[in-house]
């Protein structure tokens, strides 16, 4: 895990600078930027952490959760309901969160 | 055909490609969004103002939410992809949990099989590390794409914070809690 994790950010920070040095461009010839997250201490902090303790337990983040669906296990199927509902949520609580 | 999973020196610079890719389309690698999107079109905004706006505009990723599937889908049922080989000692420790399974099963299907599904914990534990995952990356506006690949592909401090925050949930999680949940 370390080692995917580890891997693809290495190349991901080559392709990246790649593509703010040699100024590329998108596919249609748009120039690209890439937008830089907003500002924020606590929410990153708890946000992540809470993601992290749903992870380990779970054994799946939101984008290998859908490749799992492939498997044929139905209970991925309660998965994605609990991350929905987890989504919804916190649209609901957002105004009342620290942020 | 019966494949073995990729390795990770592979299988790590392929998701970095994925990000590239979508950078050169003019888009952004972050798979947690999409619930959000999903929220949205199943009439979430009527609840709450972070869910109304253009859910049309996000539909490329439901696109490639989908491309997942089909992937999950080629991977699982047509490669017929082996069960992952853990680290012997991370097996045995599994295994004194009562986690048979280890190295047999691309799951631990103690979890994951149907019949676990319709028992009360099971279930729970399903339905609550789902709720972990779905509420705590929308509090930290992304998840192991957005932020570990390419928000720290993009030197980003917030997804520094927010991977920090990953791992110390993933540890308390794994040497605090598993002892008392299983």
């Amino acid at each position: 895990m370390y080692g995917i994790i580890g891997s693809a950010v290495l190349v991901g920070l080559g392709l990246v600078q790649l593509v703010k040095r040699k100024d590329l461009k998108t596919f249609d010839g748009q120039s690209i930027t890439i937008k830089p997250k907003e500002k924020g201490f606590i929410n990153y902090l708890i946000g992540g952490i809470i993601f992290g303790l749903g992870w380990a337990l779970a054994g799946a983040c939101p984008g290998p959760m859908y490749a799992l669906v492939g498997s044929g296990f139905i209970s991925i199927l309660v998965l994605i309901f609990g991350a929905l509902l987890g989504t919804f949520v916190y649209g609901l609580l957002k105004s009342k969160l620290p942020h | 055909m019966i494949v073995s999973p990729l390795p990770w020196f592979i299988a790590g610079p392929l998701i970095a490609v994925i990000m590239f890719v979508l950078i050169r389309l003019g888009k952004q690698f972050g798979m947690s969004s999409n619930l959000r999107t999903l929220c949205t079109i199943s009439g979430a905004g009527n609840y709450s103002e972070f869910f109304r706006f253009n859910w049309k505009d996000s539909i490329w990723g439901l696109v490639v939410l989908l491309g997942v599937v089909f992937g999950g889908v080629f991977a699982f049922q047509v490669l017929k992809v082996e069960p992952p080989i853990i680290n012997t000692e991370t097996a045995s420790q599994l295994k004194e949990m009562g986690f048979n399974s280890v190295n047999q099963s691309y799951f631990p299907t103690e979890l994951f099989s149907t019949s676990s599904l319709f028992a009360i914990k099971g279930f729970a534990i399903l339905l609550i590390s789902g709720f972990l995952v779905g509420f705590g990356s929308r509090y930290a506006g992304g998840c192991t794409s957005g932020h570990a690949i390419s928000g720290l592909s993009n030197l980003q401090r917030p997804s520094l914070i927010a991977v920090i925050g990953f791992f110390i949930g993933g540890l308390i999680m794994v040497h605090l809690l598993f002892p008392l949940i299983f």
